[in-house]
């Protein structure tokens, strides 16, 4: 159970990926600027989404860069 | 009028950005990548159409469990890829700016801030450690371990019920005490060897058996800011803690190498 899970591999689950993009990155604060309200993941149901992680899953996967 | 709004991803530096050029991958709305520079920085955005984008709309669809997933995924996509090529300082999800004069604006009053966060960020990812603990296996070890409790319990049989009744239950409390108290200790071990190979490191809130979807607690979160030399010293810490920790029911998780998400702070290099 307790491996390395890469983001280039198939393994990173849905809740791996939220916890890290929600309510993180810098802030450039301007006047025509639009952001959205911070998503506190504590209080979001992810059992409702977690039957769609294996097709997340796949759209994960890492895009080669060329 | 315009009919386009500019979620940005990210900023890099021209230098590196001008070696590989920008990926091939569609944004957000499907538009593609483009860049803005100014002076040694490029801002990385694509077009969305302004009525999909507006705060009302945004509001809407942030409740939207599967727009979110959809979104939140493709965001971290696009950053990979950028990280992956570029020092990358990633903007919060979904950072909108409604005229490309205003995010023009925005890199030339904190461009110093950006440079320097560049620098501090450069070669390093962000690594992030979940710790899942299973209590089952816990209560058992405890047990064995301290050969007292057994005999406590036999020992409430001897009294009358009302007080086996309290007596049981400061047992059973006790016990809970040294299980948090183990778990801590693991967790703290745990946290200390991936800290010894961090620059920086951020503990984060624990997230419920609801939002993870497992069956197991969640007993620790944090991340990490690690250089990729030493990040390399991460599959050996696995291996350890894989031998030591596994028959407590313990297990660490470790995903990476991400964006450095937590680690790039404005703040830090604040100017008046």
């Amino acid at each position: 159970m307790s491996e390395v899970k890469r983001l280039n591999n198939e393994d990173v689950s849905l809740v791996d990926i939220l916890d890290a993009v929600l309510d993180t990155g810098v802030v450039l604060q301007g006047d025509l600027m639009i952001s959205i309200a911070d998503i506190d993941l504590v209080y979001v149901d992810l059992r409702l989404l977690i039957s769609s992680v294996e097709t997340l899953n796949r759209a994960t996967r890492r895009k080669e860069i060329n | 009028m315009e009919t386009h709004y500019f979620y940005v991803y990210g900023i890099v530096p021209k230098a590196e950005l001008e070696k590989t050029g920008l990926p091939e991958m569609s944004g957000i709305d499907q538009s593609e990548l483009e860049e803005m520079t100014y002076h040694d920085i490029s801002a990385i955005y694509t077009q969305v159409r302004k009525e999909e984008y507006t705060e009302e709309e945004l509001d809407k669809k942030t409740n939207d469990l599967k727009w979110l997933q959809e979104k939140a995924v493709h965001h971290n996509e696009i950053l990979s890829a950028l990280h992956s090529s570029y020092t990358t300082l990633p903007l919060k999800f979904c950072t909108l700016y409604t005229t490309l004069s205003s995010l023009e604006e925005v890199l030339a009053e904190h461009e110093d801030q950006i440079r320097s966060i560049h620098e501090s960020i450069k070669g390093k990812d962000e690594w992030n450690l979940k710790i899942y603990a299973d209590d089952s296996a816990w209560e058992a070890m405890i047990k064995e371990r301290h050969p007292e409790i057994e005999q406590q319990y036999k020992d409430l049989e001897s009294l009358p019920p009302g007080k086996r009744f309290f007596e049981k239950k400061k047992i059973e409390k006790a016990v809970k005490e040294a299980i948090e108290a183990e778990k801590a200790k693991i967790c703290q071990q745990i946290h200390l060897n991936v800290s010894e190979i961090s620059d920086k490191h951020k503990e984060k809130e624990l997230l419920s058996k609801q939002a993870t979807g497992r069956s197991e607690d969640m007993v620790w979160n944090g991340s990490y800011l690690i250089s990729r030399q030493a990040a390399q010293g991460i599959d050996q810490l696995l291996e350890q803690w894989q031998t030591t920790y596994k028959v407590l029911g313990v297990y660490p998780e470790c995903t990476g190498p991400w964006p450095v998400y937590q680690f790039a702070k404005l703040g830090e290099a604040k100017l008046s």
